[in-house]
């Protein structure tokens, strides 16, 4: 009965029922805007965030999230252009539908999926992220050292950059993670004289230097020009259409759960794998391209059934999946809560509090949906020229107001122009920012382990479940080196042919 | 073409030049090992060791593959780099008046040379958008919130 209370309690704040609609709503219109991407929105917002109770806090980061993922699909049906990396695939069908003036058909599709995917993502969360954090109760220092190493191997193994650039990514967020007061000997790292630099590189400032800076100044370099979206007609998403693509919803939302919940794989990699399965299965496989709903339903569903499900390595085991719940996990530390087993013993009114309220997101985005249909229009032609000074002026604003200091705005400063150098040496930034979020986990992790066996190393590889965390790190590395050996070989043979 | 396929490398070498100034010089004057022992759990310094190692060799693997497959890249255009060097020169310039202006009045000023000497916007629109949403920040921060920003020297 206390339980149900303190749940409750969490639930019935004012601010939080305000609130968690209204990031929802933001992020659909973030979303539908290309070139605002939800990383931009969450990490120029987190700061805004910190001042709240910690549950709002964190659901107006992941409501944001959400939203956008919808958001994203508006701007690909209307105007070709994937609002969000993970409405890549929802371009393919999603567009040919608008101009054949079937754009309100596809937004309702990709509407329904989108909550369907989102719902089952969340039930998925509730009945796993328990069991998992309950197994990871049987982790100590070397089985958490090796299942960061894998964590952060998956990650860049999987980024576009390619398997070197994107550990040299991660060891750099590592590198800085480091930067600060040695935990064990409290002695000074890389902080050249600096007494900012003592307490360690503010998280927040590196988050919007590394994610919403480049974005911007990209935008003014290419001067890309806005383009004009196709007008929302009345065409509907009729019961017929839900029986037809409800096979292909539930199938995409189990592919976006499972690789979900796997570190590194992502929202955008699963609408592929969901939108191929779907074309391979489907009887009218010679529709897909031109304008199938069944080709938007598997996107959709795919990528929303990824959001919740990337809640379920990080509150059970602490471990960030992508850069959103790698910001989230900042988000965890500025409000003092740690995820992982101890969570879920210490606040577990706190975790079911999350869960209702993340149910409660998922029908958000179908009210806010319907409600904003004959807006989208709009909201996906507001010029961007207009919108980044305004957001520049935020993240200034943002970065000061954590510290009052100009200190951290200069270094979300130098950080943007990290952000913009490591685009052009195509090393990936998300694996820098999860590095880095992750450094002193794995730091202390490897040396208490180091500690308890007398420096023996060989003891790292000694518990059966440490030992199979390393081997799957090698498994991971060997394959993806092998398929680039191999790719790279078969290009060269190809190329060779082309020229004779 | 060697100067396209030394920008592909770019990654790469950046990678081992930064692992071995780690090692020669950055490590061992900025990471101070304590004069007392703890035991046999390794120091301060073995953890940014162990990286720049992974650096130096992960680094060069890269630039010599990249060499190998003969991969080359393009930089950006001359006109994109002069934007780039606009938008930088606006920024820089409101990072270092703000202490003296104060952040809202620097704010404004930002947006609006941003608005219409990169993106070419007219001015009303792009004076328009800074005041309202400065605004609306000032309101939000200082009189709601009540954290105070800077105000500037010279309005002190």
């Amino acid at each position: 009965m206390d339980h149900i209370a303190l749940v409750l309690e969490h639930l019935s704040k004012i601010e939080l029922l305000i609130l968690l609609p209204l990031a929802v709503l933001g992020g659909m219109i973030i979303g539908a805007i290309p070139g605002l991407t939800s990383t931009m929105a969450v990490g120029v917002l987190l700061p805004f965030t910190l001042f709240l109770d910690p549950l709002t806090g964190v659901l107006i980061l992941v409501g944001i999230g959400k939203g956008s993922l919808f958001g994203g699909s508006i701007s690909a049906i209307l105007m070709n252009v994937p609002g969000t990396p993970a409405a890549a695939c929802t371009v393919i069908d999603g567009y040919p539908l608008a101009q054949k003036g079937q754009a309100g058909r596809a937004i309702e599709t990709a509407l329904w999926a989108s909550f369907i995917g989102d719902l089952m993502s969340v039930v998925a969360l509730v009945l796993l992220a328990g069991w998992l954090a309950s197994f990871g109760q049987k982790f100590g220092p070397k089985e958490f050292f090796a299942l960061i190493l894998l964590s952060l191997t998956v990650i860049a193994a999987l980024s576009q950059s390619g398997l070197l650039r994107g550990i040299c990514g991660g060891m750099l967020g590592l590198l800085l993670g480091t930067v600060g007061l040695d935990l064990v000997n409290a002695t000074p790292r890389f902080v050249f004289g600096s007494d900012n630099l003592a307490e360690g590189i503010p998280f927040l400032p590196l988050l919007i230097g590394l994610f919403a800076l480049p974005d911007i100044i990209e935008h003014y370099m290419s001067k890309a020009r806005d383009l004009k979206p196709h007008v929302i007609d009345k065409t509907r998403y009729t019961r017929a259409d839900f029986r037809k693509t409800l096979p292909t919803i539930l199938k995409g939302s189990a592919i976006g759960i499972t690789m979900g919940a796997i570190p590194g794989i992502g929202a955008t990699a699963s609408t592929f794998i969901s939108y191929a399965e779907a074309k391979r299965s489907s009887p009218d496989r010679a529709e897909f391209g031109k304008g199938a709903l069944s080709g938007v339903a598997a996107a959709e569903s795919a990528n929303s059934g990824t959001k919740a499900a990337t809640l379920i390595p990080l509150l059970a085991l602490g471990v960030p999946g992508d850069v959103i719940t790698a910001i989230l996990l900042g988000a965890f530390y500025f409000h003092g809560l740690t995820p992982g087993p101890l969570l879920f013993q210490q606040n577990l009114p706190f975790i079911h509090a999350l869960y209702i309220a993340l149910f409660v997101s998922g029908f958000c985005i179908l009210i806010f949906g319907y409600a904003l249909k004959r807006w989208m229009t709009l909201i996906a032609s507001v010029p961007r020229d207009l919108l980044y000074p305004p957001i520049v002026f935020l993240t200034i604003i943002g970065a000061y107001a954590l510290s009052n200091t100009m200190f951290a705005v200069y270094t979300m400063f130098a950080f943007g122009v990290m952000g913009i150098l490591l685009r052009r040496l195509r090393i990936p930034a998300p694996t820098v920012l999860i590095g880095f979020v992750l450094s002193e986990l794995l730091e202390d992790s490897l040396r208490q382990a180091l500690l308890i066996s007398r420096g023996d190393v060989a003891d790292l590889f000694q518990s059966p479940l440490a030992l199979g965390l390393h081997a799957a790190t090698v498994i991971v590395v060997t394959t993806v080196a092998y398929r680039a050996i191999r790719r790279s070989r078969f290009g060269k043979v190809g190329s060779a042919e082309a020229q004779e | 073409m060697i100067g396209t396929r030394l920008i592909a490398m770019s990654g790469g070498l950046s990678a081992f030049f930064l692992g071995l100034a780690l090692l020669v010089y950055v490590i061992p004057n900025f990471v101070p090992e304590p004069s007392y022992s703890m035991g046999d759990a390794p120091g301060p310094q073995a953890f940014p060791r162990v990286l720049a190692w992974g650096f130096l060799i992960l680094g060069g693997m890269d630039a010599i593959a990249v060499w190998l497959s003969r991969e080359a890249t393009t930089w950006h255009k001359p006109e994109a780099l002069g934007r780039l060097a606009l938008v930088s020169a606006i920024l820089l310039a409101a990072l270092l008046a703000t202490p003296y202006f104060g952040m809202v009045p620097v704010g404004i000023a930002m947006m609006i040379t941003v608005t219409t000497l990169a993106s070419g916007q007219r001015l009303v629109p792009s004076l328009l958008t800074a005041v309202l949403f400065a605004g609306a920040i000032y309101f939000i921060f200082v009189v709601v919130a009540g954290i105070p920003l800077p105000m500037g020297e010279l309005w002190d």
